[in-house]
């Protein structure tokens, strides 16, 4: 029998093929991440545990996607009070959210998705820190 | 005493004539009871018993009597209406008799024999009831003076012997002495008187002739004046007698003691000492002072009128003899001008029972002084029994005139004055039927007035207007109307007191129209319709009173009409029924506008509509089940609304802000929610 030379693939080429396509992957996933929630680190806040008892939840801080329903009051020296409209697979949630003054240069609008990291403040109020649209 | 009663009784009669003064009945009713003007007190006071004549009223104590027309006098009057006729064989029999003892006495057949016969009749007289024994006590007084007399007869006998003893003493005397004293002794008749001087041998011989004759003189001496005295003192006593029979009424035996009296006594002495004896014995305290009237003159008055400090009272005053009652009297009198004077008061003073018996005794000598002689006392009697049968007969002439009232008066009148006289005594039954009825229907009308039952007193005016022709109706019948018209005043006022809620006048005015007329049919009608009205409405109050503290709102509202009424007089009360009434209404309004919600469809609207009333009146029946139906026809929606409220009460503003945003969204026109969340928002950006 004769023998064939051996034909080895080179481990350092698949290495380096794997690791492009690692890279690859890890930077399109970067990208598409990257592009639709800037709070992906922030937890999502559970309506229903808000709804339950927001007092519990006060000093945390959350990420929330809703749509605007109406704005229920406002102080220029404060900010705004909204109300959100925060959808989950069971129902829609109204919420409260406060948009503090630092925050009045983002225009919110009725209907419109916006994304918020918020904080519970000692009201149990939600409090925007962030906002933009979603 | 008794003799002094009768005679102040009898006085009182016969200044009494009149039995049908309607005046004290008559004042009541038209006063209601109040005290009438009469029972004012006078210028004496009210202590001394005051006659008016005219209206036959006594005052006496601050009482006010009406002389005919007391219990004392109605009563003796209707026993004798009451009482046969004595008309039976005995009655005739003692009529007789009397008449008997009077001829016998009579002037022209008076003498021993005469005396002897009249005096046996009296014992037989006295069988008969209706002398109720009287001549067995003149019979006894007679014998007494018979007695009295043999005293005398005997006295003089006495005196006759002595003055024989006495003429032996002296010749005796004038024989014992010694000739030179017998010779001096001529001068005088009377030894004692001598002023010889007797030799010590004639001294020894005539002094036991001396004390012999000195204890003679002195007995004849006694029994003069024993004679003199047993014979007044006889006539004192029959005199006493014959006086309380004229006060008893009992005329004829004042005749007969009279004309015994003469007959017995026959020196022409007539006159009565018997008032004078009674008076000198009553005791009379002379340190107890008289009864005085003061009257304190004004000085401008006093000055020209003279008498200035106080005046005497009268006969009321002790000893007249001493000028005291009737000179001052005559000052009372006389000083009557000035008491309309201004500044002038008057008073009673030194009133009291030894000052009253005073008075009384200086009475009783003033009415001797009056009748001072038997003579009077029998034409007195005379007189008196005229007066009675013409009584009688005038009694009978207006019965058959059919004019009941006088003929009823003539016949009472008669019978005060001769209550024991056979012409009174004789008239029948029949024919005092009438004047008895006639009389007790006055004596009915006088009770009804007294109580003031008018529609009675009505009745028998009308009644007795019918019976009795003379009979004047419009005295009392203006009494009855005026008081019935005052009654019917003060009904009105207490009608308008009631409506008013005045419950102070109500209580007068009603008490005032039952005393005037108590048995007023309209009192007891506006009675009932007040209390009636009274009793609903207590009934009223005490049921809000109840449903207010059982928050039964609902019942009162329901029954508003009637607590409307009830409360309209008590603030409070209507201050609570205006917020019930208010609450209850807000409820309603909530109820049909949840019942037109329901209607639609629309069973979160209706709930909240309920829930709108419920927190005003949570305890409806009606709301709660109301909300009850409605809460489980919107279930989610009233969850979330509770909720949120729940989250709001604990202070959970978030998730309490939270569930009203999900309450507005189960129900967008919700008020409630929007209520809290603009609550809470306006809370949360402040």
């Amino acid at each position: 029998m004769s023998r064939r030379a051996h034909q080895k693939t080179p481990s350092s080429l698949l290495f380096g093929l794997v690791a492009v396509f690692l890279v690859i992957a890890a930077g399109g996933a970067l990208f598409l991440q990257k592009g639709s929630n800037p709070y992906r680190t922030v937890e999502p806040l559970q309506p229903s545990d808000y709804f339950e008892n927001a007092n519990s939840l006060r000093g945390n801080v959350y990420q929330i996607e809703g749509v605007i329903l109406n704005a229920l009051a406002q102080n220029p020296e404060k900010g705004r009070l909204f109300s959100i409209s925060v959808t989950t697979d069971s129902r829609k949630w109204p919420m409260p959210i406060f948009i503090p003054a630092q925050l009045r240069q983002i225009n919110l609008q009725k209907n419109q998705s916006y994304r918020a990291k918020v904080r519970v403040n000692d009201s149990g109020i939600l409090v925007a820190e962030e906002i933009q649209k979603s | 005493m008794k003799l002094n009663r009768e005679l102040v009784a009898f006085l009182w009669l016969a200044s009494s004539p009149s039995l049908f003064a309607q005046s004290d009945g008559d004042s009541k009713a038209a006063t209601g009871g109040a005290r009438p003007a009469q029972m004012n007190p006078g210028f004496l006071g009210r202590d001394v018993p005051v006659v008016d004549p005219g209206s036959d009223n006594a005052t006496f104590d601050g009482k006010l009597v009406n002389l005919a027309n007391n219990r004392l006098f109605r009563s003796r009057f209707e026993k004798y209406l009451n009482a046969p006729a004595e008309t039976s064989a005995a009655d005739l029999e003692y009529e007789k008799t009397i008449n008997e003892i009077l001829s016998l006495l009579s002037p022209g057949k008076v003498n021993t024999a005469n005396i002897d016969a009249a005096w046996k009749l009296l014992p037989k007289a006295s069988e008969y009831r209706s002398d109720a024994n009287l001549c067995n006590s003149m019979a006894d007084v007679v014998y007494s003076v018979w007695l009295a007399k043999n005293e005398v007869a005997r006295l003089e006998m006495a005196n006759r012997s002595l003055q024989r003893e006495k003429s032996a003493l002296e010749w005796n005397y004038r024989m014992n002495l010694g000739p030179s004293a017998k010779s001096m002794t001529q001068i005088g008749t009377n030894p004692t008187s001598q002023s010889s001087i007797l030799s010590p041998e004639d001294e020894a011989r005539v002094e036991p002739i001396k004390e012999a004759l000195s204890d003679v003189r002195a007995t004849m001496v006694n029994n003069k004046l024993k004679k003199e005295a047993s014979i007044v003192q006889a006539k004192i006593d029959f005199q006493t007698m014959i006086i309380q029979y004229f006060a008893q009424r009992r005329f004829r035996h004042v005749l007969i003691g009279t004309r015994f009296y003469r007959a017995l006594f026959g020196d022409g002495d007539n006159r009565i000492s018997a008032l004078d004896q009674i008076s000198s014995e009553l005791p009379v305290d002379k340190d107890a002072g008289q009864v005085k009237v003061k009257a304190k003159l004004d000085p401008k008055i006093s000055g020209k009128g003279g008498s200035g400090g106080y005046v005497g009272a009268g006969s009321g005053t002790g000893d007249g003899r001493r000028n005291t009652g009737v000179a001052a009297g005559g000052d009372t009198s006389s000083s009557g001008g000035a008491f309309s004077a201004e500044g002038m008061q008057l008073g009673v003073e030194n009133l009291g029972v030894e000052s009253l018996i005073s008075a009384g005794a200086s009475g009783l000598k003033a009415l001797g002084k009056m009748i001072n002689s038997l003579g009077q006392l029998d034409s007195l009697a005379n007189e008196a029994i005229r007066d009675v049968d013409e009584g009688v007969e005038a009694y009978k002439f207006l019965l058959e005139k059919n004019e009941l009232k006088s003929a009823t008066e003539r016949l009472f009148e008669t019978f005060m004055m001769g209550e024991y006289m056979p012409s009174v005594r004789k008239l029948s039954r029949d024919e005092k039927r009438r004047a008895l009825e006639f009389t007790q229907k006055t004596n009915e009308l006088l009770a009804a007035l007294e109580v003031n039952d008018l529609t009675r007193a009505e009745d028998i005016i009308l009644e007795l207007s019918k019976g009795a022709r003379d009979f004047d109706t419009s005295k009392p019948l203006a009494v009855v109307e005026t008081a019935k018209t005052v009654s019917a005043m003060h009904l009105a006022k207490a009608k308008a007191a009631a409506a008013s809620g005045d419950k102070a006048t109500l209580e007068t005015e009603l008490r005032a129209a039952t005393e005037i007329w108590p048995r007023n049919p309209a009192l007891a009608e506006v009675s009932a319709a007040i209390f009636s009205q009274t009793d609903v409405q207590q009934q009223a109050l005490n049921d809000f009173d109840r449903l207010i503290a059982q928050k039964n709102y609902r019942q009162i509202f329901d029954d508003k009409v009637r607590f409307i009424a009830a409360t309209a007089m008590f603030p409070d009360r209507q201050e609570k029924l205006k917020g019930v009434l208010d609450r209850v209404q807000s409820a309603e309004a909530s109820l049909m506008r949840s019942h037109e919600l329901a209607k639609r469809g629309d069973p979160a609207g209706a709930w909240e509509s309920v829930e709108r009333g419920f927190s005003d009146y949570p305890d409806d029946p009606k709301l709660n089940q109301a909300r009850a139906d409605y809460t489980t026809q919107a279930a989610e929606f009233v969850r979330a609304v509770r909720t949120a409220q729940e989250m709001e009460r604990k202070r959970q503003i978030g998730s309490s802000l939270a569930w009203y945003l999900r309450a507005l969204q189960d129900y967008p026109n919700s008020e409630i929610a929007r209520d809290g969340i603009d609550r809470i928002s306006a809370e949360l950006v402040k």
